[in-house]
């Protein structure tokens, strides 16, 4: 072997070790660039396009995690998504993640550890599960710690916890901006079958997005020595994807991994942005966006996922020094890096051939190639004869020996796979260091779900459901080695054809040679599990069963099914939640082939998938990214998720309180020196009705709507007819939140013939956007109207009290009629400020003469000022939100929901004037029988300014109907009191209680019209 | 039925755990039952269990169309919150937790409830109403339950501080010591092997078609394994209930949600208590396995509903829940997103379900359960069991009654619509229905 000793590694070979075949020693590193990595505290050496992975392999490191539960050693099974357990923690800056060491890219400097609870746990687990294990089969968690006494569940399982060998919580703000594409032909994978449907839809003229989840396009077509068109697979399939890249119909996009569907006729799939993810973690940027959701709505999906290596079950089939057949083709083609110096490879099928070949002659000895099959046919065992391998036909290897850390391989035992010929036999020992394995192909099939399925089926857009007739083109194909198909020659042949067939959306024809691209149902469905049937012969062993792994993840070994099978637990469903098998670690599954084989071998049916088995592929993607990036703006920086007013600093300035409302910063009181809140929230609500008072409602829900439609939107969200409005006129309607709570009163106005404006509370604009959002989605282009949010553009100021309009008149306003007939309630007019339009409301909030002034948020400040100079000699007082919030309790309204829709609000009098009634007190109803009852809770409560007593609101059942009758309060801290159901209208002023206003007052309807 | 404990799997590790025995038998309907339960959840199978266990009533049947607590669009761990006390009826969630405290030892399985409290995060006026209000009265009930200022919250949260409390405008909390999570398949299983070996049939994979008559009384189901005879007949298949009703032209008062859950990788545990965060619809829990599970406390309407955006389906709901999990915790923004469900829920208008009998003759109900079908699972069994077994039932059942909602509608066979007369004043007189 030419090992380079200074180069990289022990185990990487020379670069010219076979130059000029069809397979490359390391094609994808630069061995002049060297760099430097430390792994659990050791620095190694490693080159430029190395993964983290082919640079631990080159350097002889084994052990890349201890496994979650059982803490057994794992090494690297797999070269990218496919790999079981070689999870590490990479150090990035301050900050822990966990990551794939096959999907870590190398770079300078890089810090990573092997994932472990510490050696005590590794020790306490040895026990527990090797010299105890008898006792820790599936399910012996719920068949102790019962009690509730003393040695409880709730002792034990912080236990558990503690000594659960999970992975940091990864610390960081990963967010994700999200686009939306839409296209004819999604191309779900980017190997060799992905190229060339994509390449035939384009050719037909369809709009194709093809995504591919690695960096590069090919797959494993570079790990073939097959030629096409003369060029390497792998050479052709690259120029073909060059060609691809420029043109216009088609988006390619590499590093980005199918996520699902979540419903709905969208696929999300994720894109890591170069130079972060899984790429260069240390040049990383805290605040750069890592991740691209992207929000695909096909017409049609061709899924090329290609296939994943099966492994084979034998005892400590989990030792490190064990690989796929592929994956260490793969380290030697592509980075240069043989596994071990002395192998067996162990198979079913001809491919593993090729990899036994390559390393032999790359210069790892392979002592043996164990073929389960008993007469092979074709040309591969020539082949592996020919370069000196010594061939076993119908063996099986049963175990593997390691050395007593169980870190390194020493040999391996070989039985024959007839039971005839095993009995009686001792098996064959064989020293080597490392084993590679192939027990076939598994299609790999990206979870998209029923719901996604039945939405692709309809036409997007149209949202009629339109089933699908027999002779129509299929939406979801899957072709390639998805489909079952493996020679190069199908796989290009199908895949063109679905390509063609899909961007003219007919049927796929069936080739000559190949079968037809089918539904990706079908393939999954298939039998080809564990061909020469060995796979699942279960070991007879007592001992050996806990040594079989069926999942390495969740350490699941062939034991625990058997228990479990005893006990009942018979379906995939059942064998998952009962043992706790593929544990969610969103990726490929590579557990749940083995583990449906042996449940069928023990229950005796045919394995297969039953139809509530999931697909074994899962969804890998952040809640950050899903969130987007609205929510990255809520960082740690104190206050940066609270939405700031126009004038925030002016009333920073005039001595506001700011408290959190609604998620906007808003003035709650402006306290003189020495005063309380609460104390200066009175004042200013008594000041207010006594002459006038300012609050600054910047906060407010603005919506703008345009468009003929407007009136028709309008009428839908506020279920009043805003049609019949008047140009100048408001109305104001309830809003009511899906509970059917009334939430607040929205003004609805019409500024034009065409043009409306809407208003509603801070806490309720969420929610009405949201309702906006929902009709334009149903009927926004028949509607023909467009609606903006306005909330931050304009700034909002309400003038209450007796004396608003005197204030106001001293505005320079041009053209401005004040008087009650001119501008009467429920009213709008516009005008002009120093050159800036105005929009001027006149309102019926606090039950006061009431006008809000709207300006555009960058002139505020002088609007502000002006009103405050106007103001003085009115005395005008700042007017807070928690003042104004006393002022809209004592007309019987409170911000936000109380009780449920069908509840009537009505007021509370106690008997005594001065006692506040706590909220959220019971409401006792004594009957005329004795009997009693809770009725309610008390809502808000509070000392009313203007009534100078206490008064409280609350939300009854059929409230109206009690009104005059004595209830009990009842606190359990504080004793009763008594009081009286009253009115919720505690202010009997001269205006229109707004509860009653949901209808237009008339022009000619001025104040003190109503009641 | 095999008793489990410490000495029984030494025993059987020394027989190589080749004793085990099934923990329930996969029964094959035969003859005829004086109930047959459509719905092998946590509810059907209470019932079950506890019409064996405390009246003697054994010739039962558990009718399931999949295999027992194997659900795979539902949360492994739920919470138990007892915080919707402050409805009609809403000690039953107290009770429940009571009850699943003492059910591990009761049922000999250990059905890991984990009480680590619960903080229900309150952000604004609306929260710290409605947190007041169940305080006061699962206070007035004897549960222990308080109101906590923003500081001690924040310092209840890890991870989210004082920092935070600020950013996000932290206005307080309830905070419920006893709360916690249980595992749902656990209880399921437990149900199911302490009925069985009362004694009651539990079929699995077995698909209720339709309801059969005589004459206008109930005759049984008919399934996929051929009719199951039975005298009555109890609708505990959550939203499925409302189907089968409709098979017979009887409309049940129910409407359809989904529920929706996103669970992430596994991680080293960071979060004790279940935080809930009713403003933001989501409540955010660790599992003993270290998975962190950010669900919906509320129902929203599935897709085509007025959530959601143009085509995007569950996936705005989706992106709703993990919005909110990075708003309280800006730092999991990395965590990665293991699985997701949406479940179908269904509940009625008055947001209590429907327990007990119903206008039609051996017809029960126990469904319409909402978001809160585990907070009371067992309890309503009881009820339930009660109420068959012709016995005053506890007094929390008193707001269940199907009766209340009006009467049940009926089609009969040409189209015509005739109702079952509603009983007067179902609610009141419901212990002179019962007794």
């Amino acid at each position: 072997m030419s090992a380079g000793k200074a180069s990289g590694g022990d185990f990487r070979v020379a670069a010219d070790g076979e130059a000029g075949g069809a397979i490359q020693d390391g094609s994808l590193i630069d061995r002049r660039r060297e760099l430097r990595f430390r792994f659990d505290g050791r620095s190694y050496r490693g080159f430029a396009g190395d993964t983290l992975a082919s640079a631990l392999l080159a350097n002889g490191v084994r052990v890349s995690s201890w496994s979650r539960r059982m803490q057994r050693p794992r090494g690297i099974t797999g070269i990218g998504a496919d790999d079981a357990d070689g999870r590490v923690i990479l150090r990035d800056g301050r900050r822990s993640i966990e990551a794939r060491a096959t999907e870590i890219q190398l770079f300078d400097g890089l810090r990573a550890k092997s994932r472990t609870s510490g050696p005590a746990a590794r020790l306490l687990a040895r026990m527990l599960y090797g010299q105890l294990g008898a006792l820790t089969r599936a399910g012996a968690q719920y068949k102790t710690f019962k009690a509730p006494g003393r040695i409880s569940w709730d002792l034990f399982e912080p236990l558990v916890r503690h000594f659960s060998n999970c992975p940091p919580v990864p610390r960081g703000n990963a967010s994700g901006e999200h686009f939306h594409l839409h296209c004819d032909v999604l191309v779900i994978g980017g190997g060799a079958a992905g190229v060339c449907a994509a390449r035939a839809a384009a050719a037909g003229g369809a709009r194709v997005v093809m995504c591919e989840q690695s960096a590069r396009f090919g797959g494993v077509s570079d790990l073939y020595p097959a030629k096409i068109e003369g060029l390497a697979a792998a050479d052709w399939l690259g120029r073909q994807c060059a060609g691809l890249g420029k043109l216009s119909n088609v988006h390619l996009l590499a590093r980005t991994r199918v996520v699902g569907s979540w419903g709905g006729s969208q696929v999300l799939a994720l894109e890591s942005c170069a130079g972060a993810g899984t790429g260069k973690h240390g040049e990383a940027d805290d605040n750069q966006i890592r991740e691209r959701l992207w929000r695909i709505t096909p017409r049609r999906v061709i899924i090329a996922t290609g296939s994943a290596e099966r492994a084979f079950l034998f005892a400590d089939n989990d030792r490190p020094g064990l690989m796929m057949s592929m994956a260490a083709r793969g380290y030697l083609s592509r980075f240069g890096v043989v596994p071990g110096r002395k192998g067996i490879v162990f198979t079913n099928n001809d491919d593993a051939y090729l990899t036994a070949v390559a390393l032999h002659k790359a210069g790892a000895e392979i002592v043996r190639i164990v073929d389960t099959r008993p007469h092979p046919e074709g040309m591969a065992a020539g082949m592996a004869m020919g370069a000196g391998v010594h061939l076993s036909f119908g063996s099986a290897i049963s175990g593997i020996e390691t050395d007593k850390s169980g870190r390194m391989i020493s040999g391996v035992r070989i039985i024959p796979t007839l039971r005839a010929a095993a009995r009686g036999s001792a098996p064959e020992r064989v020293a080597c260091d490392f084993v590679c394995m192939s027990g076939g192909f598994e299609p790999v099939v990206p979870e998209l779900g029923s719901a996604f399925l039945d939405a692709v089926a309809r036409a997007p857009g149209s949202g009629e459901a339109q089933t699908e007739q027999p002779g129509d083109a299929p939406r979801i194909l899957a072709v390639g080695a998805a489909n079952g198909t493996l020679a190069l020659a199908d796989i290009i042949a199908e895949a063109s054809e679905a390509g063609m067939a899909a961007a003219q959306e007919r049927p796929p024809t069936q080739s000559e040679e190949g079968k037809p691209p089918g539904g990706p149902a079908e393939n999954s469905a298939d039998g080809r599990l564990a061909p020469a049937g060995w796979t699942i012969r279960l070991p007879g062993g007592v001992g050996e069963r806990d040594h079989h792994f069926v999942d390495l993840r969740a350490d699941v070994t062939v034991a625990d099914i058997e228990v479990a099978v005893r006990e009942g637990y018979r379906s995939p469903a059942l064998l998952r939640h009962y043992t706790g098998l593929d544990a969610p670690d969103g990726t490929l599954r590579a557990g749940n082939p083995k583990a449906l084989a042996v449940l069928a071998a023990f229950t005796g049916t045919s394995p297969g998938r039953s139809p509530d088995d999931r697909p074994t592929y899962g969804p890998a993607i952040s809640f950050g990214a899903l969130a987007g990036i609205d929510a990255s703006h809520a960082r740690e920086d104190t206050a940066a998720a609270l939405r700031q007013m126009p004038l925030a600093e002016q009333h920073r300035k005039d001595g506001a309180i700011l408290s959190a409302i609604a998620g906007w910063e808003i003035p709650s009181s402006y306290p003189l020196s020495g005063e309380t809140q609460a104390a200066a929230s009175w004042r200013e609500a008594a000041a207010a009705r006594a002459s006038a008072g300012m609050t600054d409602l910047s906060a407010r829900g603005k919506f703008d709507f345009s468009g003929p439609g407007s009136a028709r939107m309008l009428s839908l969200l506020t279920e009043n007819d805003a049609g019949t409005l008047a140009v100048g006129d408001c109305m104001s309607s309830p809003m009511f939140d899906d509970h059917g709570r009334l939430v607040d009163l929205m003004l609805a106005a019409r500024l034009t013939e065409g043009r409306f404006t809407l208003l509603t509370g801070a806490h309720s604009a969420a929610l009405a956007w949201r309702r906006i959002r929902a009709l334009m989605r149903d009927g926004g282009r028949a509607l023909r109207v467009l609606a903006c949010p306005v909330s931050e553009q304009w700034a909002q100021f309400a003038i209450a009290g007796p004396n608003a309009r005197d204030v106001l008149r001293w505005l320079p306003i041009k053209g401005m009629e004040w008087d009650g007939e001119a501008f009467p309630p429920n009213s709008v007019r516009q005008g002009e400020f120093g050159g800036y339009p105005l929009r001027i409301f006149r309102t019926l909030e606090t039950g006061e003469l009431e006008y809000e002034i709207a300006i555009g948020a960058r002139h505020a400040g002088n609007l502000w000022r002006s009103i405050c100079d106007a103001g003085k000699k009115f005395e005008l007082t700042l007017l807070g939100m928690a003042g104004r919030d006393l002022m809209l309790l004592e007309v019987g309204r409170v911000r936000g929901a109380i009780g449920s829709g069908r509840q009537d609000v009505v007021g509370l009098l106690s008997d005594d004037r001065q006692k506040i009634l706590p909220p959220g007190a019971q409401i006792v109803l004594d009957d005329a029988v004795g009997q009693s009852a809770v009725i309610a809770h008390v809502a808000a409560s509070a000392l009313s300014p203007a009534l100078g007593r206490s008064i409280a609101l609350a939300a009854i059942t059929d409230g109206r109907a009690l009104i005059g009758r004595p209830v009990r309060v009842v606190t359990a801290d504080d004793g009763q009191a008594m009081a009286e159901i009253v009115d919720p209208v505690f202010l009997a002023a001269d205006n229109p209680a707004p509860e009653s206003v949901t209808d237009e007052s008339g022009p000619g309807g001025g104040e003190g019209d109503d009641e | 039925m095999q008793r489990f404990s410490v000495f029984t799997l030494a025993r059987n590790a020394w027989g190589h755990n080749r004793s085990w025995q099934p923990h329930w038998r996969s029964a094959v309907p035969d003859g005829e039952y004086d109930l047959a339960i459509v719905g092998g959840g946590a509810h059907g199978l209470a019932t079950a269990y506890f019409l064996a266990q405390r009246h003697g009533m054994r010739k039962v049947a558990v009718i399931e169309k999949g295999w027992i607590g194997a659900d795979d669009s539902s949360p492994t761990i739920l919470t138990i919150r007892p915080d919707t006390v402050a409805q009609p009826g809403g000690e039953i969630f107290e009770l429940t937790r009571k009850l699943y405290r003492a059910l591990s030892r009761q049922l000999n399985f250990n059905i890991q409830f984990s009480s680590r409290g619960v903080v229900g995060l309150c952000f604004d006026e609306a929260d710290l109403r409605a947190g007041r209000a169940t305080m006061e009265t699962a206070r007035a009930s004897g549960t222990a339950m308080k109101m906590i200022g923003p500081d001690k919250a924040a310092r209840a949260v890890p991870g989210l501080g004082r920092a935070g409390a600020k950013r996000l405008g932290l206005a307080g909390a309830l905070y419920q010591p006893k709360g916690g999570m249980i595992n749902a398949d656990a209880v399921a299983w437990a149900l199911a092997r302490a009925a069985d070996a009362q004694g009651v049939d539990i079929v699995q994979n077995c698909t209720a078609t339709s309801l059969s008559w005589r004459g206008d009384r109930i005759a049984g189901v008919e399934t996929s394994l051929g009719p199951v005879r039975a005298k009555r007949v109890a609708l505990a298949a959550g939203a499925a209930s409302a189907a089968l009703a409709q098979t017979s032209g009887i409309a049940l008062p129910l409407a359809a949600a989904r529920l929706r859950t996103i669970m992430s990788q596994p991680v080293r545990p960071f979060l004790n208590p279940v935080i809930t965060a009713p403003a933001m619809n989501i409540q955010i829990y660790q599992a003993t396995g270290g998975e962190v599970l950010v669900s919906e406390i509320e129902p929203s309407p599935g897709p085509g509903g007025d959530c959601g955006d143009g085509g995007g389906g569950d996936a705005s709901a989706f992106q709703a829940l993990a919005n909110g999990l990075v708003k309280l915790f800006p730092d999991l923004g990395a965590l990665q997103v293991a699985r997701s469900w949406s479940r179908p829920v269904c509940y009625t208008y008055d947001g209590n379900p429907l327990v007990g009998r119903t206008q039609v003759t051996g017809l029960y109900l126990n469904c319409g359960w909402g978001a809160a079908a585990f907070q009371a699972a067992p309890v309503s069994g009881m009820i339930l069991a009660d109420a068959i077994a012709g016995e005053v039932p506890h007094e929390a059942g008193a707001a269940f009654l199907p009766g209340r909602l009006g009467a049940i509608r009926i089609a009969d066979s040409d189209g015509q619509e005739t109702t079952w007369v509603r009983p007067a004043g179902a609610a009141e007189s419901a212990k002179a229905q019962w007794s």
